[in-house]
């Protein structure tokens, strides 16, 4: 039997507010080490601010939106509370301007006040020479979290090629990142 | 068989429009949209840095005129074809199965673009930038076209065959993505090409898996038992095509490849093509500014994909009229130098604008053309007859210049008798003139090829 998956609202929100393009992407398989070793940190906390910008590039082309979002929370290597702004390719600045790019991650999953884990870079240039923390592998790289019955954390798994492919407790998720990340050259 | 979509009766009006259905009893899930015939032409903007996505230079009969990454974006595009692209071939990985859709749906190479396009010119293309995790992306314009970009940055590798383990392979990222531009949403089953993610050196995706198809076909419905079908494409007229196949109709519309560069990404088309042995065969004269790519026919008394046949491999070198050539070079003459022959015109029959002239030849002496279709050699006085061993046929006597040159304008439509020339046919043409003494000799031979 098929069902409306989360995408499918988020669709037909953009459609019915006048939206008028999407995209999709292929991403890296990564697992989590691999993830750890390919990003700079970890965090986990609540999204506190989202922009698009657009950028036409004399060579990149144009019509190039980023979406930047704000993550608040604590770093899953040291625990210490942090503030890490990141960005992918996609998002819209208004009804009429940007594109549905999922790349992107699902707009639920990105909304305001949502309490996520997301990976995150450095980059000097996103394309068409944007340079911003990347959320690594877009939607490869944001899990959203919801807690249990007792209180604890569960991180949402997305399935094979995810480096969260399973649901997992934050606080298994914080030690086996710690693990990996020791073992990464400093 | 495949339950109701459950559609929420608040959203129902924009359900066809708008929304992504997943599909859990399969991997795949569907995106709103779906490409009208219209928006079935794809271009590639090759602007690939890195040395591994344009290394393949080997020229490939079922992918003709294209190399590195232009092959292999073609090749991942067009394995969603309905049918074989020409005999499957072009790939080792998956040797005799490029084309396996099995859906109303076909695509067609419209070559190459010198831009990179807006959200909607259908222009696969680089944009620079660390990878970062992903590959390529599809953006969708909410009027059924798209655009597809690569990151330039990761090691990307053209094929064919299997690729090294640090590499990206670049046909099954455009396979995968061309999914995405016809309408597909990432698939559930980890081994479908339209699964989120891929690894260094995977090759596996080139060839869309059962879910693949299982989409394909959901979307735009299985391959109808009315859909044109093309399997061969022969020339016996230069200038000419004969499309083979079946379910071809009465009227009839063929699509060529466009040349590189120039148009929207439109189709080059021919219309009102008729069909003739039972709808299994078209004759169609190919436009001036087709390349070698796809043929693809359109019957005009169908609509939607299943109007529209698979592609099929189409070389515009097999069909155009091939240049001049040597056949021989003759001996130097009492000028020092060797006379030339050069022939100017269009080498189209109707036109009968064909000028034979000669070149580096005595002044003021008597001389003759001569043509036949033999190219044997023989000594003739002073110099060599290139045209032996077949019948050859003299034209009218002519002097040459105090500038050492000759000319006829040759008039088919006045050729002596047994000499006729007809589109098609190349012969060889020379200049026999007399030198100081009673002597003669010859220019070179040249062969010339007459066309429609």
């Amino acid at each position: 039997m098929k069902f409306l998956s989360p995408k499918s609202w988020l669709v037909a929100a953009a459609l019915l507010a006048g939206f008028g393009t999407y995209g999709d992407a292929q991403i890296l398989r990564v697992d989590l080490k691999q993830m750890v070793a390919n990003t700079d940190g970890a965090v986990f906390g609540t999204i506190t601010a989202k922009e698009t910008i657009r950028i036409d590039h004399p060579i990149d082309g144009p019509e190039l939106y980023f979406t930047t979002l704000t993550i608040e929370g604590k770093s899953l290597e040291t625990g210490a509370p942090t503030t890490v702004s990141m960005s992918f390719p996609g998002g819209f600045i208004n009804e009429e301007q940007g594109v549905y790019n999922s790349e992107a991650p699902e707009a639920d999953v990105i909304k305001i006040g949502k309490q996520v884990v997301a990976f995150h870079l450095w980059s000097d240039n996103m394309g068409g020479d944007f340079a911003s923390n990347v959320l690594y592998a877009s939607h490869g790289g944001i899990y959203p979290t919801f807690e249990d019955a007792r209180g604890q954390v569960i991180v949402q798994g997305r399935g094979d090629g995810y480096a969260i492919p399973s649901n997992t407790y934050l606080s298994k998720l914080t030690q086996d990142i710690r693990q990996f990340d020791a073992k990464q050259p400093r | 068989m495949k339950a109701s979509i459950l559609v929420p009766s608040a959203l129902a009006l924009v359900a066809g429009l708008g929304f992504t259905f997943s599909n859990t009893s399969e991997g795949y899930a569907l995106l709103s949209h779906s490409l009208s015939t219209a928006q079935r032409d794809f271009r590639v903007y090759n602007t690939f840095i890195n040395s591994g996505a344009n290394n393949n230079v080997a020229p490939d009969t079922q992918f003709p005129g294209a190399q590195g990454a232009v092959m292999a974006i073609w090749k991942g595009c067009i394995e969603w074809g309905s049918r074989l692209h020409g005999n499957g071939n072009g790939d080792s990985t998956q040797n005799g199965d490029l084309g396996s859709g099995g859906a109303n749906f076909d695509a067609t190479f419209q070559g190459e673009a010198n831009y990179v396009g807006t959200l909607g010119d259908n222009i696969c293309s680089t944009v620079s930038g660390t990878p970062n995790g992903v590959l390529a992306y599809t953006e969708i314009n909410g009027s059924g076209s798209w655009r597809m970009r690569f990151y330039d940055s990761w090691n990307w590798a053209d094929g064919p065959g299997s690729i090294s383990g640090s590499q990206m392979d670049m046909q099954s990222v455009a396979c995968h993505e061309y999914g995405h531009a016809l309408g597909m949403d990432h698939s559930a089953n980890a081994q479908a090409t339209m699964a989120p993610a891929i690894g260094n050196g995977q090759t596996s995706t080139r060839s869309i898996n059962f879910d693949d198809i299982a989409g394909v076909q959901a979307k735009y419905g299985v391959a109808g038992a009315n859909k044109p079908i093309v399997s061969g494409i022969t020339s016996a007229v230069l200038g000419q095509i004969t499309i083979t196949g079946s379910n071809f109709g009465a009227n009839n519309e063929v699509w060529f490849t466009r040349q590189n560069f120039v148009g929207t990404g439109t189709p080059l088309t021919v219309g009102g093509v008729a069909s003739t042995n039972g709808g299994t065969q078209i004759v169609v004269s190919v436009p001036n500014d087709a390349q070698s790519g796809d043929v693809l026919v359109r019957n005009t008394s169908l609509s939607g994909g299943v109007s529209l046949s698979n592609a099929w491999p189409f070389d515009i070198s097999s069909i155009q009229c091939p240049g001049q050539g040597t056949v021989c070079t003759g001996f130097p003459n009492s000028t020092g130098a060797t006379g030339e022959l050069y022939i100017f015109g269009s080498q189209n029959v109707a036109a009968n604008d064909t000028v034979l002239t000669a070149a580096a030849v005595p002044a003021n002496q008597f001389g003759l053309f001569v043509y036949g279709q033999g190219s044997g050699l023989l000594p003739v006085s002073n110099g060599i007859f290139c045209l032996n061993g077949s019948a050859f046929y003299r034209l009218g006597i002519v002097q040459t210049t105090i500038f050492q040159t000759a000319s006829y304008n040759l008039d088919l439509n006045n050729l002596p008798p047994g000499g006729q020339i007809s589109a098609g046919q190349t012969w060889n043409f020379q200049f026999w003139h007399r030198e100081n003494g009673g002597v003669s000799n010859f220019t070179d031979a040249v062969s010339y090829t007459f066309c429609n």
